[in-house]
């Protein structure tokens, strides 16, 4: 049965856990939720039940700058999973934030990126997943 | 306790096939069992030790019982390695472990996977990547390959045709293995950068063909292998390295963590990459050749492609890459492609490469990926007598 994209194929969709809703939640509205820890100041993506750094359990949600940049990127032409072929092509990134901690994301235009380039968080899109695009200069 | 009182005393390995329909991995693990045994000269009741994969097509849980039951084994000591592409390569130190401790002395480490386009097996996961990246439209290995390869590009300046020779090599040392599902099927540069951008910047010809087959390699005591008319090959040193799952998480841009792991297995070898004529490195895209040869130190960042050009790495040559076509050229019959990498390197070591043999190789290089760059096992080997 096709689903909102016109696929055949459905999409593995959005799955969440009890501590990660309120992450998504704020996704849906064009927010970036990150993670900080209050013994040692160190910032985290994704959410998680402790620091990864110090292990202490004292975290808390913070609303990221959305900004960072492209520290790598692919087009993709021949998706991993077939409910994606007719948005092929599409550009997908890991982004470097300015807090520190790195994400995988799309980039929009597709296949209009390099390494290093500047981006900045999109306005959220119906799919409920960040979308991030280039801050061009002037 | 000391690597080099450690050996491999049999290897076998199934040829790739595309397709498998028919057989269960059961199956498949009983045949290549029982090719390595016959390989190391050991009965079946000599082998006191088990260690498996992750996941047996027909058996999600209570595979190390259910595989001895199988091949009608009672070990004393059995285990399940889940490093992926490194899985073969962690089993090999594992089982040397084993032993050291006392559980067991001869250990039957076996990976085998059947293959049914018809019903291709979707991940159940429900992990950090299943809800953090899938979602993106970042499914398979493709697409974190093509990261790695598309950051190395602009670090380094390098071109899709350095990429595509790592492709073309495996394919010219293929033409001398008869088991390999590109025999008789050589490639060019040209063929490789004409085929279609799977991600860009990797084309098809430089991703691995999935495939169905099985490989199996026997350890025991240097001692008992030393029975074995022919060389042994004792295990030197074993390194690993597990930095990350998802390519987001990496520890750095720059490296790998196999550098980590060479670094290791080197320093306990006494001996590093550049004293080993057999370079058995994991290859299941073009990139991941480049980026292991500098993590070995066999040359500086960027310039593996240079180091290539520089080298003849057919059996021929003075060190050899993937004499059997790695799995760039033989396919990749799921975990037991990188335990290939093993079965190869015992082969030249022991002088018995049929078709393909190096004169002379006394050492080699075995290194194992997994997932993306995650998960690093090295091993270093070397010819006894």
């Amino acid at each position: 049965m096709p689903d909102a994209s016109g696929s055949s194929v459905p999409r593995p969709g959005l799955v969440t856990t009890p501590l990660t809703q309120a992450y998504w939640q704020a996704a849906s509205e064009g927010r970036l939720l990150l993670q900080r820890c209050l013994d040692c100041g160190q910032a985290q993506h994704y959410p998680r039940s402790l620091c990864a750094k110090c292990w202490s359990r004292q975290v808390e949600s913070f609303d990221g700058s959305g900004r960072g940049r492209i520290v790598t990127f692919t087009d993709i032409t021949m998706p991993g999973h077939p409910a994606w072929l007719e948005e092929a092509p599409y550009t997908i990134a890991i982004i470097e934030l300015e807090e520190g901690p790195r994400l995988l994301a799309r980039v929009d235009p597709p296949t209009a990126v390099t390494v290093g380039d500047l981006v900045r968080l999109a306005n959220p899109d119906r799919d409920g997943i960040h979308r991030f695009e280039v801050i061009r200069e002037g | 306790m000391r690597w080099s009182d450690y050996a491999v005393a049999g290897v076998a390995e199934l040829p790739p096939k595309r397709t498998s329909s028919g057989t269960t991995t059961l199956e498949l693990i009983g045949r290549v069992s029982a090719m390595a045994a016959h390989d190391a000269g050991i009965a079946p009741a000599d082998i006191d030790g088990l260690i498996v994969g992750p996941h047996v097509g027909e058996t999600p849980q209570h595979v190390p019982a259910t595989v001895a039951e199988y091949l009608g084994l009672r070990p004393t000591f059995a285990d399940i390695v889940d490093l992926g592409g490194a899985t073969g390569t962690g089993m090999v130190w594992r089982a040397a472990a084993a032993i050291a401790a006392g559980q067991a002395e001869t250990v039957l480490c076996v990976l085998a996977n059947t293959r049914d386009p018809e019903r291709s097996l979707r991940s159940p996961n429900r992990n950090p990547i299943r809800e953090f990246e899938v979602p993106y439209g970042a499914s398979g290995a493709n697409q974190a390959y093509a990261m790695v390869a598309q950051r190395y590009l602009a670090d380094h300046g390098a071109t899709a045709e350095d990429l595509a020779l790592v492709a073309v090599r495996a394919r010219e040392n293929a033409q001398r293995n008869r088991d390999a599902v590109f025999y008789g099927r050589p490639i060019t540069v040209e063929d490789v950068l004409e085929s279609p951008v799977v991600a860009s910047p990797l084309h098809l010809l430089e991703v691995v063909m999935p495939c169905a087959g099985g490989a199996a390699v026997i350890v025991t005591t240097a001692e008992r292998a030393a029975r074995d008319p022919r060389a042994s090959v004792a295990l030197q040193g074993a390194g690993e390295y597990i930095t990350h799952r998802a390519l987001s998480h990496a520890e750095s841009f720059d490296r790998s963590p196999l550098a980590t792991a060479i670094a290791r297995a080197s320093e306990q070898a006494g001996f590093g990459a550049a004293d080993a004529q057999v370079l058995s490195l994991y290859d299941c895209y073009s990139i991941v050749v480049l980026v292991t040869l500098e993590d070995a130190g066999l040359c500086e960042r960027g310039t593996a492609a240079e180091w290539l050009r520089r080298n003849d790495t057919s059996p021929e040559g003075n060190v050899t890459l993937n004499p059997h076509g790695g799995q760039l050229g033989c396919g990749q019959s799921d975990l037991a492609g990188g335990m290939g990498h093993i079965v190869e390197a015992v082969r030249q070591l022991r002088g018995d490469a049929v078709g393909r043999q190096m004169q002379g190789a006394r050492r080699a290089l075995v290194t194992g990926n997994g997932a993306t760059l995650s998960e690093a096992v090295a091993l270093m080997l070397e010819r006894r007598g």
